[in-house]
């Protein structure tokens, strides 16, 4: 399905992922370790999504700091949660733009690992 | 749920302090290994090589400072490769680029985000015996074709690549490659078939020691003599699927988020020829005696040595913020790199060329070593961005950031 269809779901499909990777002992295993905490800056639409070890925020109440910043669209999260598209290909054609230490976004990459997992499921089950 | 931002301080005085040291170790090896052979590696036959420099450089760390520590890498980024370039180039600019083209053959796979493809190549670095890898771009018929996206459709020849069930066929050559001829790996760009010109690039990792592959003969440089440049050969050559980063058709888009990367450490290479040259010029003009003094109290060679020093602080300067600069955002920038290189590129020549002429005829004697570093200057300034590429690359960026305003 595709990111316009799920138009409003958007917060739905994307803050639920995160949300419960909060939950994913794996997960926030991964990121306590690595002392990464992230923030998503999405745009069209806006949704800002923040996720530390300690849990998840969505919304205009995520902090405003974060140890690595993802900016995309929206359709860009999609897609690459969806695994349509790679995270070289989205950084390289400049559609997904990361700030903060490089050395972190290395470590970050294995920890991502059950976004991939998760996110059909839950666009499937939004779409149901 | 808050998160307090670190504070950030301006700060031009301080390294970070894994990087200072790391620096201080370098510029020991530099000058205290490196540069008593220089000479010897300039006027060596074009292809004689010293491993054994290699290997001292290897167990300091040179041949993995941007890989990352989970890797058994330094984990020290762009501003650690960039800093140590520039030591190592004060000695013999050659020896740099040997680590340098090593650091680029294994960034498309810091690039690929891939955990698997990084765990089969990266922890080679850290093994006890060094090993090179290999950036091979540039073909007899394209170099900046490969590189500028507008002159993609124009490119003839160009290597060319094809997908047959789990893995792709690779045919054609490569020239000028640096560490080629003992390089374990190569970052390989090929044309996949059916696509027009090089508008079908694609990035692969390709292990050199296998059928179909034959490394040709050296070249034999001008300058940068330490370092062997040569043409590679692929017939019929087998990469695995795995082995492709960011997919099919965005090679264009690696070779350039590579170069990004990159031209900070070339940048400070060229600082480190720069302050090579006016280290020598130093000496010299702090110890000749000409009217009853010393030849930096006339006015007109103090005034060439202090434009010698200008430039090559500010070249320094613009080098280690631009790697700041990489090490903090993906993409890299194209901006601030580009105008490092651009700018370390020219200085060099300019630095080396008045060295010579400080040092008058003694300055034209090989034995003294500065017209080595004047015919090293001009090599940077043809690999990994020529000052038209980067022109190009500075006025897109110029255009692009006002067409937002």
């Amino acid at each position: 399905m595709s990111i316009e269809a799920i138009g409003n779901s958007t917060t739905e499909t994307l803050g639920r992922l995160f949300t419960e990777l909060a939950q994913d002992d794996r997960f926030t295993a991964g990121l306590r370790d690595s002392g990464i905490s992230l923030l998503m800056e999405h745009s069209r639409p806006d949704l800002r999504i923040f996720v530390s070890a300690e849990g998840a925020v969505v919304g205009d109440g995520a902090p405003e700091y974060a140890t690595l910043t993802i900016k995309s669209t929206a359709a860009t999260a999609h897609e690459l949660w969806l695994g349509r598209t790679s995270f070289p290909a989205a950084i390289t054609s400049g559609r997904l733009r990361i700030f903060g230490k490089v050395a972190k976004v290395l470590e970050l990459m294995p920890i991502l690992a059950p976004a991939f997992e998760r996110y059909p499921a839950i666009v499937t089950a939004v779409g149901a | 749920m808050t998160i307090t931002a670190p504070s950030f301080e301006l700060n031009f005085d301080v390294l970070p302090p894994e990087i200072q040291r790391f620096k201080e170790t370098v510029r020991e090896f530099a000058q205290e290994v490196v540069l008593p052979r220089a000479q010897q590696l300039d006027q060596a036959p074009a292809a004689d090589f010293d491993w054994d420099l290699v290997k001292q450089g290897h167990a300091l760390g040179l041949t993995r400072v941007a890989v990352p520590k989970q890797y058994g890498g330094l984990g020290l980024g762009m501003l650690g490769i960039s800093v140590a370039m520039e030591q190592v180039a004060a000695a013999c600019p050659g020896t740099a680029l040997i680590f340098g083209a090593t650091m680029l053959g294994q960034t498309p796979i810091l690039y690929s985000g891939d955990p698997q493809l990084q765990a089969r190549y990266l922890p080679l670095f850290a093994g006890d015996e060094p090993i090179l890898a290999c950036n091979a771009v540039t073909e007899d018929e394209a170099g900046c074709d490969l590189i500028i996206p507008e002159n993609a459709r124009h490119a003839v020849n160009v290597m060319s690549a094809r997908r047959e069930g789990d893995h792709y066929v690779l045919n054609g050559s490569k020239k000028f490659i640096t560490n080629a001829k003992f390089a374990t790996f190569a970052s390989v760009f090929a044309n996949m078939e059916g696509h027009e010109g090089a508008t079908g690039l694609t990035s692969f990792i390709v292990d050199l020691d296998q059928p179909g592959v034959t490394r040709g003969p050296v070249a034999d440089k001008m300058g940068y003599r330490a370092c062997l440049g040569s043409e590679l050969t692929f017939e019929n050559v087998i990469v695995p699927v795995e082995n492709v980063i960011g997919g099919e058709l965005n090679g264009m888009a690696i070779n350039i988020a590579q170069s990004n990367m990159a031209r900070a450490s070339v940048a400070g290479i060229s600082t480190g020829v720069a302050q090579g040259a006016l280290d020598k010029a130093l000496k010299w003009c702090g110890e000749r005696v000409q009217g009853g003094q010393l030849l930096y109290k006339h006015q007109f060679s103090a005034q060439k040595i202090a434009e010698m020093a200008s430039k090559i602080d500010a070249s320094r300067m613009l080098y280690m913020y631009a790697a700041n600069k990489v090490d903090n955002q993906l993409p890299a920038p194209e901006y601030e790199p580009a105008v490092a290189k651009l700018f370390a590129d020219r200085v060099a020549i300019e630095v080396a060329d008045t060295a010579v002429s400080l040092i008058g005829a003694r300055g034209y004697l090989r034995e003294y070593g500065v017209e080595k570093m004047l015919r090293d200057s001009y090599g940077a300034r043809i690999y990994e961005g020529t000052p038209e590429v980067l022109a190009l690359a500075i006025t897109d960026c110029l255009y692009r950031v006002s067409e937002a305003e």
